[in-house]
């Protein structure tokens, strides 16, 4: 069941108005239930799985809490166990084709060893979710107690299938205060779901299309264009999943509970260590916490700390898909990280440039660069073919050619006979760069938060409306269910 | 006066009410005023060109036909280039004609004729069959068009075995004439009945539980025409439903000037539409097959509950088509075709085994062309007229389906 779908718009209220009438000692139980018909709604087999790691979690989170010998293998099983269903499931199609491809390369020998296995939705996130857990409880911290709150936590529908990946101390805190119903919850939650639905529908959406046409074909098209769909297909993620995050926090704002944020306007971000603290908020401190610190994070010297950060990253391109090119584009971000704390060490250095750095003119600038050094990135992400990636990224580079091959001294987009949609979402796409920053200044000063509720309302009449006219017929799934 | 006073101050103080009543405000007045004056069925304009579009007009017409005839593009193409040479008009081949005259085509006059003149009175036809539909769909089409207040006096029913084994619509629920024709009683039953996957049920259910409710929602592909239409003109650019791709970019240019349009069908003829229907075929669904042939037999048996005859009718294929279905699978189709007629004891005709169909009376490998689809009609007339129950019925006396 997708969040833009008319299922989810049955569904919510349902569970919500249940929720609601519900004794509170039933609350949660249902809430458990609802979470499970979500998830089984795509295929029922594997509500088994989620469960399995569930019990599994659970009961070992509460051995792992008593060991007083041998805590670190205890622990390391049970994080062995999630990472290992986690790589048979992700990682197996991609490693049995790797091998393939190796085999063929050196004794040419062609063998066909297709797992064909399907990923489950929200793998990635859940199974997270219970490295934090198990990972918390060996620093010391209590375990949950009861089963269906465990449950709840790894299984809750707002966030079940592209996150924000959760902390359970927060969680738990918030499942087990009682709630009375506040109309208030509405006044958050449903503009939080509009906003969310019109950033996917409506944004992400038609973007997609002008995305596909450029991404399809690629060769076709000159330097100017490639940037300019890399601009759209930027904003086409961004609005995909930072629509989703909304969609998932408005909806469990109707319950009563607050979902962190998972972005924080990252397009304003002046380097690429700031792009991170805006950019998937809750899987880059995951990293931090469960990947970069127990590393040594930052401790032991420049050079391990660029090499931490490197490995952080490639590992979470790898998060991110089984598939070599993003891979890459967590290479891509790991060696910008990394470039970034040496300039950043550098320029510490150099006497007489501090009040430069604080200009505006650097300020933009930066933002202007790490908006681009992002982009780059992207197109690793949006071609699963790493060698025709690298071409545009080469392309787009050197500039070379600023024609299309085929259609000298033309752009493609710009000729009379394309249709009106794509000169519109070249539009949209330009319109979006240039507001970048005064939108994302409005946002920082919560302009919309604190306007009167009349104005607030007729700002979410006129989304839906918007929204209802403009989205395509077929929409997309979120671009971060594949994760 | 206090506690209302406190409910209004609480409502105007909230945004989620304030902008559901926004909302329903301007669903009411865009009920209203009705900008784009759009008819009482919904989707009409966005129809225009499509498969399904001629069925609306169909149903809210007054006309009550004396046959009627329920099919696919079988019995549909022939109809068309039957009445065309019928009336001396300049037929073609290509997209264009497709879309704009013949899926909309709810005629069979050259038929028409025929059979006046074999019954030796005038009798009016109304052409229902639609370009790929299935026999779900006939179905509901024969269903709609009864609970719509008319009353034929036979009705034809044309099938072929794409009726019943088609890769392309996969689901019912997934046709254009379920998505216009269905109902919640139909959509519901489905379900209740097992006819549909319960995923997709629920969608398209959802989806018009949504419409029901929400005018707009259930219009907004007008008025997105309308506003694409307006940005068409502003801009200068051409209109598009689909995606633009360098690959359709030349399509295009081909079709922009009409006199260049080369026919499509004698290219398909070898090749594309075999290969077209090797998708639709391979592999065959079981499933989906018995499936429709529980439709089939619906068909048969709402018109039997009605008393109204109906006749069902094979359409010929050529030997690629059937080649590319599969012997074995044709025979079944036959045999599945044939047990519904004998159990409902209603007469099942087919003429490919009457008279030869050689490669010149089919335009393409599943569609006859004008020589053919005389042949077709003639040979139809003149099985109509050894019926004795469809002769009495014609002749007006009313008589029970399977008396004959």
């Amino acid at each position: 069941m997708l969040f833009n779908s008319t299922q989810y718009l049955i569904f919510l209220p349902i569970v919500v108005l249940l929720f609601w009438i519900l004794p509170q000692r039933l609350r949660l139980p249902m809430l458990l239930l609802a979470s499970y018909i979500f998830y089984a709604s795509w295929i029922p087999g594997f509500v088994f799985l989620i469960f399995f790691l569930t019990v599994f979690n659970w009961l070992w989170g509460k051995v792992l809490h008593r060991a007083t010998v041998r805590k670190k293998l205890v622990f390391g099983i049970g994080l062995a166990a999630n990472i290992l269903t986690l790589g048979v499931f992700k990682y197996a199609n991609f490693s049995a084709h790797t091998i393939q491809s190796l085999l063929h390369l050196t004794t040419g020998k062609t063998v066909d060893w297709s797992l064909n296995i399907i990923l489950p939705l929200g793998i990635s996130f859940f199974v997270f979710e219970f490295v934090h857990y198990l990972f918390e409880i060996y620093r010391g911290n209590k375990p949950i107690d009861s089963f269906i709150l465990f449950a709840l936590f790894a299984a809750f529908f707002p966030t079940q299938i592209a996150g924000p990946i959760k902390r359970y101390p927060d969680f738990v805190a918030q499942m087990t205060t009682t709630n009375k119903l506040r109309l208030q919850y509405f006044d958050e939650g449903i503009p939080l779901i509009v906003m969310g639905l019109a950033k996917k529908c409506l944004l992400a959406d038609n973007l997609s299309y002008l995305v596909q046409v450029g991404f399809s074909t690629p060769g076709s098209y000159g330097a100017p264009e490639l940037w300019l769909f890399t601009y759209a297909f930027a904003f086409q993620i961004y609005f995909d999943f930072s629509g989703y995050t909304d969609i998932g926090r408005g909806s469990a704002m109707l319950f009563g509970y607050h979902i962190p944020i998972n972005f924080n306007l990252p397009f304003i971000a002046k380097n690429m260590s700031d792009f991170w603290h805006r950019w998937h908020i809750s899987l880059s401190t995951w990293l931090r916490d469960y990947l970069f610190i127990p590393m040594g994070g930052s401790r032991k010297g420049e050079f391990k700390t660029c090499r931490n950060l490197f490995i952080t990253f490639a590992i979470g391109g790898l998060w991110h898909g089984a598939s070599w090119s993003f891979v890459i584009w967590g290479i891509y971000h790991g060696l910008c990280l990394v470039a970034h704390r040496t300039f950043a060490n550098l320029s510490r250095k150099i006497g007489g440039l501090e009040k430069f750095w604080e200009t505006p003119v650097w300020r933009y600038f930066s933002i202007f660069l790490t908006f681009q050094a992002v982009c780059i990135g992207d197109v690793f992400f949006r071609l699963q073919d790493t060698r025709l990636a690298f071409n545009v990224v080469r392309k787009m580079l050197t500039l070379h050619p600023i024609y299309s091959p085929e259609e000298a001294g033309h752009f493609f987009v710009f000729k009379p006979e394309m249709p009106v949609a794509v000169p519109l979402i070249m539009a949209l796409v330009v319109g979006l760069i240039v507001l970048n920053l005064p939108l994302s200044a409005l946002n920082q000063k919560c302009i919309f938060k604190n306007c009167p509720p009349v104005l607030k309302a007729a700002y979410c009449a006129i989304v839906v409306i918007a929204m209802v006219t403009l989205m395509p017929d077929t929409s997309a799934p979120f671009v971060y269910f594949q994760f | 006066m206090a506690p209302l006073t406190a409910l209004i101050k609480r409502v105007w103080a909230s945004t989620f009410l304030i902008c559901a009543g926004f909302l329903v405000a301007f669903n009411c007045s865009i009920n209203e005023i009705n900008p784009l004056k759009l008819d009482k069925f919904d989707k009409m304009k966005t129809l225009w060109g499509t498969q399904v579009a001629k069925i609306p007009s169909i149903l809210a017409s007054s006309e009550n036909a004396d046959v009627l005839i329920v099919g696919a593009s079988g019995v549909l193409v022939p109809s068309v280039r039957c009445d065309d040479a019928y009336y001396g008009r300049r037929t073609r081949y290509d997209a264009v004609y497709m879309a704009q005259s013949i899926w909309s085509y709810s005629r069979s006059d050259f038929f028409q004729h025929e059979l006046s003149k074999g019954f030796g009175k005038q009798l009016d036809l109304i052409n229902a069959a639609v370009g790929g539909c299935m026999e779900s769909d006939q179905y509901l089409i024969l269903r709609r068009y009864l609970a719509s207040g008319k009353r034929p006096k036979l009705i034809l029913l044309f099938t072929g075995p794409k009726d019943f084994i088609d890769n392309w619509r996969p689901d019912v629920t997934t046709t254009a004439i379920y998505t216009l024709l269905a109902d919640y009683p139909t959509r519901i039953s489905d379900i209740m009945q097992n006819n549909v996957a319960f995923g997709p049920a629920f969608q398209s259910l959802s989806d018009t539980a949504l419409k029901a409710v929400c005018t707009y929602y259930n219009a907004r592909s007008d008025y997105r025409d309308y506003l694409t239409d307006v940005a068409a003109r502003v801009t200068g650019h051409p209109k598009s439903v689909g995606i633009a791709l360098p690959q359709q970019k030349k399509v295009e240019t081909k079709f922009a000037n009409r006199n260049d349009i080369k026919p499509q069908f004698s290219q398909s003829k070898e090749r594309k539409d075999l290969a077209n229907f090797r998708i639709t075929y391979r592999p065959g669904d079981t499933q989906q097959f018995n499936m429709q042939s529980k439709f089939m037999d619906k068909i048969v048996a709402l018109a039997a509950q009605e008393n109204i005859p109906i006749t069902i009718t094979l359409m010929p294929l050529t030997p690629e088509h059937i080649g590319v279905l599969g012997s074995d699978r044709f025979a079944n189709y036959k045999r599945t075709v044939r047990s519904i007629a004998q159990r409902w004891h209603v007469a099942c005709f087919d003429p490919a085994s009457e008279i030869t169909f050689d490669g010149s009376d089919f335009e393409d490998s599943a569609h006859l062309s004008t020589q053919g689809g005389k042949k077709f009609f003639a040979c139809l007339t003149d099985d109509l007229l050894k019926e004795r129950t469809i002769t009495a019925s014609l002749d007006d006396r009313r008589s029970l389906i399977g008396q004959h």
